[in-house]
């Protein structure tokens, strides 16, 4: 009597549901994965079109550039130029997953196995999503966001709001706060703040503290600037200190601010949350093989996909695109578990969990504890990079030729490492502009400057700065390494 | 744990977007809107749902973004072959490869975006701005006619026009609003006897009196025979119950209009000419469309002889012979007569001529002029493909200084018709000659 849950490919609501609970047993049983209670939504084309051009979220306001967004993607859908995702996958609770109605009943497997409990797992237990991001407010958030930005556009007027929107927008990637963690307010800061009113009530009550001499005088001097210390997240500085913004703007400053701090931690993990992922619809497929509840069928129209999906084309192929992080985030999680199982020397010699025999604990840390850059630091082995034969390019651009800085060799494996995690956070992070100053007794022109060493487009910063002036309403100078620009140009 | 919803029945929701990015291109798509209307071709035209392209740079998103073509940068690639470290390998030609991939987050190598307009959408670019001049004068005097509607229901009418329906929807609800309250009584008293009964009969399997118990029972059933006599009294149907189907007579506005296309076919009117009148005569009908739910068209070609035609035979035919324009009028007059009446119908009337006409002729169109328009809502005449003005135009700007729906225009190459027509229509002012 054989156990299969499907031997021909047709999804059905049943068919989805018994997967799901097998898979529910081997994620929590083999792999201890803890996740959000999942809501599985199936799909049409359209609406997988539609996902897209909100960045995936299920609600989100009304703006031109999803419109544009969606009219490039479906067009490129129709030609064939490009094929959909199987799956899309919101970091909520419940966790929401959106799989394609096309897809076959093996690909719905796979989809469940990578979105709603790889991922799924990844969003809830990852440190950066866990202090970045509320996965119980975010779709009430959402809905709220859509509502005022409607009522907005009824009481003022579309064109007004898309002006307020565009800035927001421009600089939406500059309205993050990297370096400091949104603020929940803790027992433990309570516990302080109620200690410190109530030695602020004894000293009141004690007499002898009046006998003593006021020393307001050796208080520090005020800082004379304002900002007193410079502030990287633009959006939050001006929604908080533009002189002249209506409330309602502010007000929308901060729906885009919350938003783009919500979305920012899926850009700092993409490897890691694909690779994560992957490693999990990999785990649990061979899985469901083993204890015979699929075909072999089913398990070879996996390795197609999977192998598609996980391919890393040479960097002189016709579709090399870059380094593909579910190639490198699955060959790094897959190595981990063979660092644990099967050690060689070169393993014992770099990582000193090498040899554990509790994988998953491992694996789960691992998932928990880092992002892209800070997890190929830590974890890209020699192994990987000379599967991947990875060498590092340099580029001088006052030298005729490029030349390699490095390669997959004893001497190079440490500086591969460094240099890929670099590239990772350049790439994932936007060009560092902070608020230094602002006038605020004279002409209350603000000053911006370019912390990092790298040049900006000065076309693209020029425009970006005129949306900044719009919010702020007085001048905005940009200062960089090398130049300066202003808004309104001084021209 | 997990929870399946099945979406696929909710649709898209991308209107809101598309909206909001219309809006913003807006201008742009007019000016492809109006090139298509000055130089595509007609059946492009006629159904308009091709994409529109619109350069991605009108819709761009600037940000803050790194340049590093001018800057030395390091990167990291897979599938080495052979390099060694050290190794130097020579740029490409033309440099500027080193633009970072991170530097494009939105531009998806195209450079266009393409819009999808309803035939709705195009249209109303298409005519952004114009008005029909006379319809603005007659806006509030539009209604022309009265109309027998349903106007809901009442209680009180001729028997013929009882609704079923109604009345025994109302006699439903009366019933069972009258009778409810008895049945619960009823249940009440029927489930005490029962009680009683089996005391009864308990009692006298005990061989105990039960003459009280036989008391209270019959008193029972008097009050039990009482309650169903008054639910059976409650009437099946009553007076108050019955509807009536209400009719009333209410103002109609007129909806449909008649477009007359008068057309001279005689030998000189070739090719270029009668596209041009096609041309006109399509923005015409798109143009009135707008205006009213259906448009009506009437062919009429004319030579010495005036005719009614199809589409195919006006546009094709091509027939020799001289040129009189006042039988194609005094057509057009009995056309509408017959089957047009003016009190009922939005009459338009278009024609395009090369201006040739007898001269003995034109006393004679002059006169039908007169009757015919008051009529009319509007009279187009459009000359094509001439120098100088005719006589025949002469003689229409004339009349046109008397009566303002008379609107005359010459064109002599494709590209004109339309910003021809929005000249006509613009709603600035209503010019009654071009």
């Amino acid at each position: 009597m054989s156990k299969f849950l499907f031997t021909d490919n047709d999804w059905t609501f049943a068919r989805i549901d018994a997967v799901t609970e097998e898979i529910a047993t081997i994620a929590a049983e083999e792999l201890q994965l803890d996740t959000y209670p999942n809501q599985l939504e199936i799909i049409s084309a359209e609406q997988m079109l539609d996902a897209y051009a909100s960045i995936g979220l299920p609600v989100y306001y009304a703006h031109w550039s999803f419109g544009k967004q969606r009219a490039i993607e479906s067009g490129q859908y129709r030609r064939g130029e490009m094929g959909l995702a199987y799956e899309l996958v919101i970091n909520s609770n419940p966790c929401i997953s959106y799989l394609m109605e096309e897809n076959t009943m093996t690909m719905q497997t796979l989809v469940i196995a990578h979105a709603a409990y790889g991922h799924n797992a990844f969003f809830k237990n990852n440190v950066f999503f866990q202090q970045w991001t509320d996965a119980e407010g975010i779709l009430d958030y959402l809905a709220f966001a859509q509502r005022y930005i409607a009522q907005c556009e009824e009481r003022y007027g579309i064109d007004t709001v898309t002006d307020v929107l565009d800035a927001a927008h421009a600089i939406s990637r500059n309205g993050v706060d990297r370096a400091r963690r949104p603020r929940h307010l803790s027992a433990r800061e309570e516990e302080h703040r109620r200690e410190e009113r109530e030695r602020y009530l004894q000293q009141q009550l004690s007499e002898i503290w009046r006998t003593l001499p006021p020393h307001s005088a050796e208080r520090p001097p005020e800082p004379t600037g304002f900002p007193p210390d410079p502030q990287e997240n633009l959006l939050y500085f001006i929604e908080k200190n533009a002189p002249h913004l209506a409330g309602w703007k502010r007000e929308i400053l901060r729906i885009v601010r919350k938003i783009a701090q919500y979305l920012y931690p899926q850009g700092q993990t993409k490897i890691m949350n694909e690779g994560f992922a992957c490693f999990v619809h990999y785990h649990i497929l061979h899985s469901l093989h083993a204890k015979g509840l699929v075909t072999d069928g089913t398990l070879l129209e996996f390795y197609a996909s999977h192998t598609a999906v996980t391919l890393q084309p040479d960097f002189d192929d016709p579709r090399y695109t870059g380094i593909n992080p579910y190639a490198l985030g699955f060959a790094m999680f897959q190595d981990i578990k063979r660092i644990c199982l099967a050690p060689t020397e070169e393993d014992r010699d770099w990582f000193a969990f090498a040899g554990d025999p509790d994988w998953r604990k491992q694996i789960l840390f691992a998932m928990r504890e880092f992002r892209d850059e800070s997890f190929v630091l830590q974890y890209l082995s020699p192994k990987v990079m000379r599967d991947l034969r990875l060498f590092a390019l340099s580029n001088d651009p006052n030298v005729a030729t490029y030349r390699v800085s490095a390669i997959h060799d004893d001497s190079g494996y440490q500086y591969l490492r460094q240099a890929l995690a670099l590239q990772i956070a350049e790439s994932t992070r936007p060009p560092d502009i902070q608020v230094v100053s602002v006038d605020r007794w004279g002409d209350r022109h603000l000053r911006l400057r370019e912390m990092g060493a790298q040049p900006l487009d000065q076309t693209e910063a020029q425009k970006t700065l005129s949306f900044v002036h719009d919010l702020w309403g007085y001048d905005v100078h940009l200062d960089m390494a090398d130049n300066s620009l202003s808004e309104p140009s001084a021209s | 744990m997990s929870t399946i919803i099945d979406r696929r029945s909710s649709g898209t929701r991308s209107t809101a977007n598309q909206d909001r990015l219309q809006r913003r291109v807006r201008a742009r798509l007019r000016v492809a809107v109006e090139k298509m209307a000055r130089s595509g071709s007609i059946e492009d035209l006629a159904n308009a749902d091709q994409p529109i392209s619109i350069p991605t740079r009108d819709l761009h998103e600037p940000n803050f973004r790194r340049d590093l073509s001018d800057a030395p940068w390091e990167r990291v690639l897979p599938g080495n072959k052979e390099y060694r470290r050290g190794d130097s390998i020579s740029k490409p030609e033309g440099g500027g490869s080193g633009k970072g991939r991170e530097g494009s987050p939105d531009g998806l190598g195209e450079d266009e975006v393409a819009i999808v307009l309803s035939a709705d959408e195009f249209l109303d670019l298409l005519f952004d701005g114009l008005a029909l001049p006379n319809l603005r004068k007659t806006a509030q005097g539009d209604i022309h006619a009265e109309q027998w509607r349903r106007a809901g229901f009442i209680k009180d009418g001729s028997p013929s026009r009882m609704h079923v329906g109604r009345t025994m929807r109302a006699a439903r609800a009366r019933r069972l609003a009258l009778r409810a309250g008895k049945r619960r009584e009823l249940q009440d008293l029927l489930d005490a006897r029962g009680i009683l009964q089996e005391e009864i009969q308990d009692r006298m399997a005990r061989g105990q009196d039960v003459s009280v118990e036989q008391g209270r029972i019959d008193e029972l059933d008097r009050q039990i025979a009482a309650l169903e006599r008054k639910i059976k009294a409650i009437p099946f149907i009553d007076e108050a119950d019955l509807r009536f189907a209400h009719i009333d007579q209410q103002p109609h506005p007129i909806t449909n209009a008649v477009m007359f296309c008068v057309m001279d076919v005689s030998g000189s009117m070739g090719e270029k000419e009668k596209d041009l009148a096609k041309r006109f005569f399509l923005l015409l009908y798109l143009f009135l469309r707008r205006h009213y739910q259906a448009v009506q068209i009437v062919f009429i070609k004319h030579h010495s002889t005036a005719s009614e035609c199809s589409e195919q035979a006006f546009f094709g035919a091509r027939e020799g012979g001289g040129t009189l324009v006042s039988p194609a009028i005094v057509l057009t007059e009995e056309i509408m007569q017959q089957r047009f009446p003016p009190d009922r119908w939005n009459i338009y009337l278009a024609q395009v001529s090369d201006g040739d006409n007898y001269f003995a002729d034109n006393a004679v169109v002059g006169e039908h002029l007169t009757s015919l328009l008051p009529q009319l809502r509007n009279l187009f005449y459009l000359e094509v493909n001439r120098d100088s003005e005719s006589d025949l135009l002469q003689l229409y700007e004339a009349i046109a200084q008397n009566f303002p729906e008379l609107i005359t225009a010459r064109a002599s190459e494709r590209e004109d018709i339309y910003p021809l027509f929005r000249a006509l229509f613009a709603t600035e002012e209503i010019p009654s000659h071009v």
